[in-house]
Order: structure tokens, then C-alpha cells, then sequence
């Protein structure tokens, strides 16, 4: 994921939810997330009678968990994200940049969110319009 | 526009930062004093502190390493700063890397200051920075303590043995010696997620397996309501033949204003079932909570204005 991106990218990256995750909101604030998994080609008969193969990989979050998924509406960056979180919690920037940004890390290898970087023009032409404000 | 700023106590130092340069590092117990904070995006301050036996030359430091420049790089010696300070301005392209120093000579120490100003050199502030910088008086019995959300007075001879900062969870354990038993301060932050049951169930649950629960009430701290629970462990075997204990008086309250728990821990060696808190420790909470805006836009644009000609005021 950090592969020849600057931590100042990621801080700018939007975390996109996954159009085909299901969540299962339960009473305690918490959900179960259910990610469709890609059945393995190999996987065919007779192999597949040995080994059962689920369509979906479940995840449970808890009431934390899902107050920083909700944050991910598309367009708040991941700076925003932690900024709101910081605030909803009462917490300093760097004391919500950890467990968000581990959160985050969690989210996108199981598949559940995929953040996208922003083009370049589109960060300049933001910057030009900070400069001017 | 004024810069929230936000005051630091660190083993004995303290100084004044924008409020959005968050502490990064501290020096541990039994290590030269040390600290670096560091913005949103970049590492802008490193502080070092030292005890000295002789007033080093700093002028000749400087004289030695002023127009020493490297490729790109243009070094000269610092104009125009706080009283006391002498250094050298390190400008690379629009970024400016000031090494300052002074030597305090009431208790003989050496600052040195490293700051980083990737958006461009604010002197105003960096002033502001420096002159803020200072010993903690060494007269009073108490010594101030401030930095990662704590702000606290202990005994002057109980030393910050062991620190520990996860997010929204910092604990601070006091003592002579790491054997000993002493203070340990938490600060416990987003309560509404884990503190599912009263403070007083909480506190016994944090407990080790091997204490026994003597005492257990509620009191008010800080003028919140909260927690005591007192407690027994085995002593040592010396002091279990005197006919001693290990007595642990666990205290907690949640601050409303902050919304954070905190929890203050106090052991001592005893005959008896009795334990107070020690008047020599206070711990401070009910700071009005205000995320810290990032500098940089603000800083960018300031560094824009001066370059202008126009004076602005940070």
C-alpha cells in the first residue's frame, strides 16, 4: 500500500468502501461485515468436495470499528477522517492517526476499502486554491 | 490570527509550541533530556538538554560553522533572535533548518534546538519558541510535569520512570527505582467505547490477580465523581516477617470536559490497612478541548505575505 507513496499522499488518499461488502448491523453498535470472496480456480470438483469453500469472509467490528468505516463516505480523505474521529472523541490529531491509519491498513487488506490517491493536477489545483483563500 | 499555543514540562524544561506540533519522542529516565515534536506532515522541532561542567564557547561554534556550506545548502549565523540564543540558519531552498543553543548558567545546562520550517522561516514565531524555552524552577518541593495530555505536580524526587503513549492511553509510572512501588498516572481516552461498567468495577478489574480488595467506595476527584479501591498484595519476604503489606490504593475518575478517565495508582509498604493519596501528587484535568487546526495552510500563507513585504502578525 506505501509502496512509492509519501506519507503526505496517504494523508490526502479517500478510502473508498467496497460496493459489494454487506454489513449486518447488530444492537451494540457493532456490524458483521461479509466480504465476497473469488472462488480459487483450482477449486473444482473433486478438490471442492474436500475443501469447503464459503463465498463470503465475515469480519466482526466493533462500535469503534464501525464509528471510523462510517467516516469513509467517499469523499472525506483519510486527514479528514482522522480530524473527525480526533474530534468526535476528543482526542489530539496524532493520538487519532494511529489507530486509524492501523484501522485503515486493517480495512484494505481484508478487502473492504480501497483507497485511491489523488491525481496530481487535482492536489495542485487544491493547493492554488489554499493560496488564495 | 493568534496561534493556539500549548505549554510543555519535560524533565525539568519547558517551553511554548503551536499546538498542532504534537510530542513524537521523549527521553526516557537515565538518558540526556531530549524531545521532538512534529506537525501533521513533517518533524519541525528537536530539543536536547544537557548538564555542563564549563560555559561552552558558542561563539566560536558558531564562527567555526557559519558559511561551511554544502551543495545547495547556505548557512549562516542567526540574526535578530531571542536574548540568549546564537546559532546558525541553514536555508535549502524554500525550507530553513535553525540549530540554536543556550547555555542557562543558574543550572549550568545547554539547550539545543533544531527547527524545522518547511513552509518557510517564521521568525516571529520561532522567537516566540525560543524565549519560551526554560528550566522549571528548582526551589518549590513539587515539579510540573505536561505533555501528552497530562498536566501534573509530584515530589521533586520522584522521577518519571517509565512512560508509555498508545493511542489515547498514556501512562506515566513515578518512583525512586523501578522496584519500589510509587505513582503511575493514566489518562484513558474514548471511555464510551470499553468503560462499560462503574469505575469501581473497572478499577478492581484492572487489579492483579494476586491483590486482595480491602477497601472499595466511591469519592470525588477533582470535583467529579469517581472511584477508590484499596487494596493488599504480598510483600516482599523481608518485609512480610516485619508483619508488612503491599498496599495499592487505585484511584479514577472520568473527566466530563476532557472526556477522559483518569487513573492514579499509589503503592507503598505498610504495617496497617490504611493509604491516602500523597499531598505531593495533583494531577490537573477539565481542559477546554479544541482539535489543534494545522499550521500549514496558515504558515504557507504567511510565509507568501512576508515574502510580500506584508507584516503579519502570528
Amino acid at each position: 500500500m506505501t509502496d512509492g507513496i509519501s506519507a503526505i499522499e496517504i494523508l490526502e488518499s479517500v478510502p473508498l468502501i467496497n460496493q459489494a461488502v454487506e454489513v449486518d448491523r447488530g444492537n451494540s453498535g457493532g456490524a458483521i461485515i461479509m466480504v465476497p470472496m473469488k472462488r480459487p480456480r483450482y477449486l473444482i470438483p473433486p478438490l471442492s468436495w474436500l475443501l469447503p469453500f464459503s463465498k463470503t469472509r465475515q469480519l466482526r467490528l466493533d462500535q469503534m470499528g464501525m464509528a471510523i468505516l462510517d467516516l469513509c463516505d467517499g469523499n472525506s480523505s483519510i486527514e479528514a477522517i482522522i480530524e473527525k474521529f480526533a474530534v468526535d472523541n476528543k482526542l489530539s490529531y496524532r493520538e487519532a492517526q494511529i489507530p486509524v491509519m492501523k484501522f485503515m491498513r486493517l480495512l484494505t487488506e481484508r478487502g473492504i476499502v480501497v483507497v485511491a490517491k489523488p491525481s496530481k493536477p487535482e492536489r495542485e489545483e487544491q493547493q492554488t486554491e489554499d493560496g488564495q483563500k | 490570527m493568534k496561534r493556539l499555543m500549548e505549554h510543555t514540562c519535560w524533565r525539568g524544561v519547558e517551553l511554548d509550541l503551536p499546538a498542532d506540533w504534537e510530542m513524537t519522542f521523549a527521553s526516557p529516565a537515565g538518558k540526556p533530556g531530549g524531545c521532538t515534536f512534529a506537525d501533521r506532515r513533517y518533524e519541525r522541532l528537536k530539543l536536547q538538554w544537557r548538564t555542563l561542567k564549563y560555559k561552552p564557547n558558542l561563539d566560536k561554534l558558531v564562527e567555526k560553522n557559519a558559511d561551511n556550506d554544502r551543495e545547495g545548502e547556505k548557512t549562516s549565523a542567526m540574526t535578530g533572535q531571542s536574548a540568549g540564543w546564537q546559532g546558525l540558519v541553514t536555508e535549502i531552498g524554500d525550507k530553513t533548518i535553525v540549530h540554536a543553543g543556550k547555555f542557562l548558567p543558574e543550572n549550568k545546562m545547554l539547550l539545543e534546538a533544531i527547527i524545522m520550517w518547511p513552509y518557510g522561516r517564521n521568525r516571529r514565531l520561532e522567537n516566540k519558541i525560543l524565549s519560551s524555552m526554560k528550566s522549571s524552577k528548582n526551589n518549590t518541593p513539587t515539579q510540573s510535569w505536561q505533555a501528552m495530555g497530562i498536566r501534573m505536580k509530584i515530589a521533586r524526587d520522584l522521577d518519571l520512570l517509565n512512560f508509555k503513549s498508545e493511542a489515547g492511553n498514556v501512562t506515566w509510572k513515578f518512583g525512586e527505582k523501578e522496584t519500589k512501588p510509587g505513582v503511575t498516572v493514566r489518562r484513558i481516552g474514548v471511555p464510551k467505547y470499553w468503560l462499560n461498567r462503574s469505575l469501581e468495577e473497572w478499577l478492581c478489574s484492572t487489579l492483579d490477580l494476586e491483590s486482595t480488595v480491602a477497601v472499595r467506595r466511591t469519592a470525588v476527584f477533582n470535583r467529579h465523581p469517581g472511584a477508590s479501591v484499596t487494596s493488599t498484595r504480598h510483600a516482599r519476604n523481608w518485609d512480610r516477617i516485619r508483619g508488612k503489606r503491599l498496599l495499592d490504593l487505585d484511584i479514577a475518575w472520568r473527566c466530563p470536559t476532557e472526556d477522559h478517565v483518569y487513573h492514579i495508582s499509589y503503592s507503598e509498604v505498610s504495617k496497617g490497612f490504611e493509604i491516602n493519596m500523597p499531598d505531593h501528587v495533583g494531577v490537573e484535568c477539565c481542559k477546554e478541548y479544541a482539535l489543534a487546526p494545522s499550521g500549514e495552510q496558515a504558515e504557507r500563507r504567511g510565509y507568501k505575505e512576508r515574502n510580500d513585504g506584508r507584516d503579519i502578525s502570528d
